[in-house]
């Protein structure tokens, strides 16, 4: 345990002093204030536009962070050879992993909590109600990206960084796109309709994470929606862990 | 006379679209504890990826590998063994003290001794100066002290170094003398790879040479090296002859 939490403070401390990432922040925030911006040249609408442009704000500067940090996690390491120096100290593998992994999430925490304490401040400029359904969404958007921190740090086991930046993003789209895919397989033909629902069972289901619209229309959410949610990103999010695992415990220097 | 590293019949080889590639073959040799070994070979003859299989780094194809009777390959082993990669590199944005640390974090040692050991070992390595330096600025001859530095913080029994006075100045270079000289007084087997044999000539009890992942010869370097016969020039007429 103690090693994990070694690793984890060590790449959270070695991502939050990257410049890379403050760039990316600073962006961030920008997005943030901008909402102000476009949301006074809508019609009426600015408090639905600042909501629905913040957290989508959020979620893309924090998933740009994984593309940028999350998929070069355990490839730069095999590159630069730092992994030797971890690996041959009485660790196991999947302990390596496991830190990677908790240690890009408390990155993401952060850069999170910042994004999210500047749409707040925003929101309660313009005097919009600060609903639970707004945080409930922040904590949605958080779950999502550790789910796909750990399909970024699952391919960056096996591949290189921009080849592990563009499958993330692909199974990102395609995460997105279960909905769209259902619907075109009820009009597809019987194979086709199987395989699709085969995938569809296979493939990460990332919308249900995606509650904006709830939160824009104030749709509450219930119980049990939060808790198998919640279970789905635990058990997947484990699940893509092992197997990064078992990838490095094969992978030889 | 313990032994504190046995390997036997070690090989290895890669396999591609091209066929398989033996890089080790059929690696045989034994180092008494308490002993500094002189891995040497020309470039590509197997040197770095054996040092890799022994610590775990790389997987043999065939053979064993033991160090102090236990398979090398456990984390009980791991925890007596301390290295040292070629051309090390850390986290660039990490100081040396931090870095030690993590390391010593790895190593589950407390937070006392942690800073104890690091505070000791930075200062042996010549490093005392630059705690608080982050390791980017660090020159290649500080990364090698770090390198060294860290692979000493668990009190290992036994130290793998991959080409560690590669690239050092001469100062460098008899500054890590030195320190290997200092390690053995301690009790400590040192196994290391290196190009400098007049270094390997002045430092080890016994050499191994290595040659195209095969063992030429190994032993008490006495032995090998008679007379006024320099250890460069059995070096040379030993690979001559196996050309």
């Amino acid at each position: 345990m103690k090693a994990v939490i070694a690793i984890a403070h060590n790449t959270f401390r070695e991502s939050i002093r990257d410049r890379l990432l403050y760039a990316i922040l600073f962006f961030g925030l920008l997005l943030m204030l901008a909402t102000i911006i476009l949301g006074s040249i809508s019609l009426e609408q600015d408090v639905k536009v600042i909501k629905d442009l913040g957290l989508a704000g959020i979620f893309i500067i924090n998933f740009l962070i994984i593309l940028s940090v999350g998929t070069n996690l355990v490839s730069k390491e095999i590159d630069r050879k730092s992994i030797y120096m971890v690996l041959t100290k009485p660790i196991e593998r999947s302990t390596f992993i496991i830190g990677k992994f908790f240690g890009l999430a408390a990155t993401l925490f952060v850069t999170t909590a910042i994004m999210s304490a500047v749409f707040v401040i925003v929101l309660a400029a313009k005097h919009a109600g600060l609903s639970p359904l707004i945080f409930a969404s922040l904590a949605f958007t958080y779950i999502e990206l550790l789910f796909l921190v750990a399909i970024a740090l699952m391919f960056s086991s096996f591949t290189a960084p921009v080849a592990s930046a563009l499958y993330t993003l692909a199974f990102f789209l395609i995460g997105h796109s279960m909905t769209t895919l259902t619907r075109f397989s009820e009009q597809a033909g019987p194979f086709v309709r199987g395989a699709i629902t085969a995938s569809t069972h296979l493939l990460p289901n990332l919308e249900k994470f995606n509650i904006k619209n709830q939160v824009v229309y104030e749709v509450a959410l219930s119980g049990p929606q939060v808790l198998w949610t919640v279970v789905y990103a635990a058990a997947y999010i484990t699940v893509l862990i092992i197997i990064a695992t078992n990838i490095l415990k094969r992978q030889e220097f | 006379m313990q032994i504190a590293l046995s390997i036997r019949n070690l090989s290895k080889e890669y396999t591609n679209f091209g066929g398989s590639h033996r890089v080790v073959s059929n690696l045989t040799l034994s180092v008494p504890r308490g002993e500094v070994f002189g891995f040497l070979g020309p470039n590509g003859a197997g040197k770095t990826t054996t040092i890799k299989m022994i610590v775990g780094l790389a997987f043999p194809t065939r053979g064993t590998i033991e160090i102090f009777g236990e398979p090398s390959n456990t984390r009980s082993v791991r925890a007596r063994v301390g290295f040292m990669s070629e051309n090390p590199y850390f986290y660039s944005y990490l100081t040396a003290q931090e870095f030690m640390l993590f390391s010593a974090s790895l190593l589950n040692h407390s937070s006392i001794i942690a800073h104890e050991r690091t505070a000791s070992l930075l200062k042996m390595v010549g490093l005392s100066g630059a705690t608080d330096g982050q390791i980017r600025t660090f020159s290649k001859g500080m990364n090698q002290r770090l390198g060294f530095a860290q692979a000493l913080l668990g009190d290992p029994e036994i130290v793998f170094l991959d080409e560690p006075l590669d690239g050092l100045d001469p100062l460098g270079r008899v500054d890590f003398k030195r320190m290997i000289q200092a390690l053995k007084k301690e009790g400590k087997t040192i196994f290391f790879n290196s190009h400098i044999l007049s270094d390997v000539q002045e430092l080890c009890d016994s050499i191994g040479i290595i040659h195209k992942g095969k063992l030429v010869e190994s032993g008490p370097l006495t032995r090998i090296v008679k007379g006024r016969e320099s250890l460069e020039e059995h070096f040379i007429r030993a690979l001559g002859s196996k050309k």
